[in-house]
């Protein structure tokens, strides 16, 4: 029974990295249409989305049949349920990065009045780092790492803020349709927040598996360190 | 290790040691048992489970190796104190066993052949049907009372030896194995049962199935070797246990 079990469990740990994967792929290459105008890239991400909500289909059953059949408990339901929450951040990362194709897209379309790239790529490297370590806490079980995760978002928002600030002045006095593109162009800057968030919140379910501590909403963290 | 989780105990043991003979079958035990709770013992076989739970009512005294120091306190008072009467111990901590064992006489005398030796005042029948309908059995029984109790199934007698348990009036049921010979609709109804009586009684109660652990327990202990590895909500062990060795025992890793 257990064989069988640790079987399923060792499944399910490689689909979900699997999906981790594809996800951080299309967050990547989202900013890189962003940030290269490229719409055929874009296209291609909008595209590719789709494979990634199937799988998110194909996991939660996985991860229900498991509960259903083996009753785990202990660290094995916690792991059970972390891959249920990770899966569906992992979804509606997936949706942000569309999110952020479909307005490079319509940017594409159009003249660049302003160009923040700079700023806009600062905080594309701290949120896709921030997702990639959230994923690497995950397979190596490594709540110290999972930490410096939880520790980044806040910069992430500060970034946001400045691109707030950024895109206000630059837009604020009168090209042709300036709140259209503005909102469109600041929105990028929202979704990659909203990522952030969920990295974030991968990192404290990594946590909670390896610790039994639900520290969402709290600040545990250091009492965690003593 | 103990926390303060348990806020209202009924029975307390303190630094309880156990021997059958020159072997040591609990050690250092220490351990609250929360009132109109149900509180399940596991672990692996031979660990201790039965010993400590018959020691709550005095039952190892029949066990001419059994020897015991420490203090298990029922309601603050030793029971093994030197004014204590074992009989008027396992009168108020009675106990339901793994195989039902009815005695070979009727529904009706199974359960007031014990209140009757006891002298009981009240009205006889009342209590037989009272105890029959608080094990749920009644419905199932009441047309048959003047029955012997061998003609009931396997489920039926062991709710048979709760309801008989129950007419001794006890503040705590001890229960060994109660449904590990039973079929899972039968122990589904002894569980139900269970949660139910807890509304009046304390229970204590051995079981190697894990999930029926998990079911029905406000408290777990986790017993290996003699020893209380971990004591704490039930739910808190099942989640997450604070002890690798409690982890290993219940997700089936042990060994
Ligand atoms: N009457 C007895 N005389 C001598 N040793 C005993 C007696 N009863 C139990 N023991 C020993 O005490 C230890 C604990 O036994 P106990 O029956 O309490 O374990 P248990 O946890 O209930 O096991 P199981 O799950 O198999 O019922 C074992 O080593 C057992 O051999
Ligand atoms: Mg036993």
């Amino acid at each position: 029974m257990r064989i069988h079990f640790e079987n399923a469990l060792e499944n399910l740990k490689k689909e979900i990295i699997k999906l981790g994967g594809m996800v951080e792929d299309n967050v990547k290459d989202a900013v890189r249409s962003f940030l290269e105008r490229d719409k055929a890239l874009a296209q291609d991400i909008i595209k590719r989305d789709d494979e990634i909500d199937q799988m998110e289909i194909a996991i939660e059953e996985e991860c229900l049949k498991i509960l259903a059949l083996y009753h785990p408990v202990a660290s094995d339901l916690r792991f059970v349920i972390v891959v249920l929450k990770i899966n569906n951040d992992l979804e509606r990362i997936g949706d942000l990065a569309v999110n952020i194709a479909k307005k490079s897209r319509w940017l594409a379309e159009r003249e660049q009045p302003v160009d923040l790239s700079d700023v806009y790529r600062k905080m594309a490297a701290k949120t896709t780092a921030m997702l990639k370590e959230a994923l690497d806490s995950l397979v190596k079980r490594d709540p110290i790492l999972a930490d410096a995760v939880i520790a980044a978002d806040k910069e992430v928002n500060k970034m946001k803020r400045q691109i707030r600030k950024l895109v206000i002045s630059a837009y604020g006095s009168g090209t042709n349709n300036p709140s259209e593109m503005m909102f469109r162009y600041y929105a990028v800057a929202r979704n990659l927040e909203n990522i952030a968030d969920l990295a974030t919140s991968i990192a404290e379910e990594v946590i909670y598996l390896e610790t039994g501590k639900i520290i969402r909403h709290s600040h545990l963290i250091n009492e965690l360190k003593e | 290790m103990e926390k303060e989780i348990v806020k209202n105990p009924i029975i307390t043991c303190e630094n309880v040691d156990i021997f059958y003979g020159n072997v040591k079958a609990i050690d250092a035990l220490s351990l609250k048992v929360d009132r109109q709770k149900v509180t399940t013992l596991i672990g692996p076989s031979g660990c201790g489970k039965s010993t400590f739970l018959r020691a709550l009512n005095r039952m190892n005294d029949f066990i001419e190796s059994f020897r015991i120091s420490g203090r298990i306190l029922l309601e603050g008072e030793d029971i093994y104190g030197p004014q204590t009467d074992p009989v008027q111990i396992r009168l108020r901590v009675g106990m339901v066993f793994q195989s039902p064992n009815p005695f070979p006489k009727s529904i009706f005398e199974n359960i007031a052949l014990g209140p009757r030796l006891n002298g009981y005042k009240g009205d006889l029948e009342e209590l037989v049907v009272s105890s029959l309908k608080r094990a749920y059995l009644w419905d199932e029984v009441k047309d048959k009372l003047k029955e012997n109790a061998y003609s009931l199934s396997g489920g039926q007698q062991q709710r048979l030896c709760i309801a008989r348990a129950i007419a001794m009036q006890p503040d705590v049921l001890l229960m060994d194995e109660p449904t590990s010979a039973l079929d899972p609709i039968s122990t589904a109804k002894i569980e139900e049962l269970i949660l139910e009586l807890q509304e009046k009684y304390t229970i204590v109660i051995v079981t190697h199935n894990m999930q029926q652990a998990s079911r029905i327990g406000s408290y777990t202990a986790f017993f290996y070797q003699g020893r209380l590895i971990e004591f704490d909500k039930t739910s808190k062990i099942f989640t997450s246990p604070s002890e690798k060795m409690t982890e290993e025992y219940i997700t089936g890793r042990f060994g």
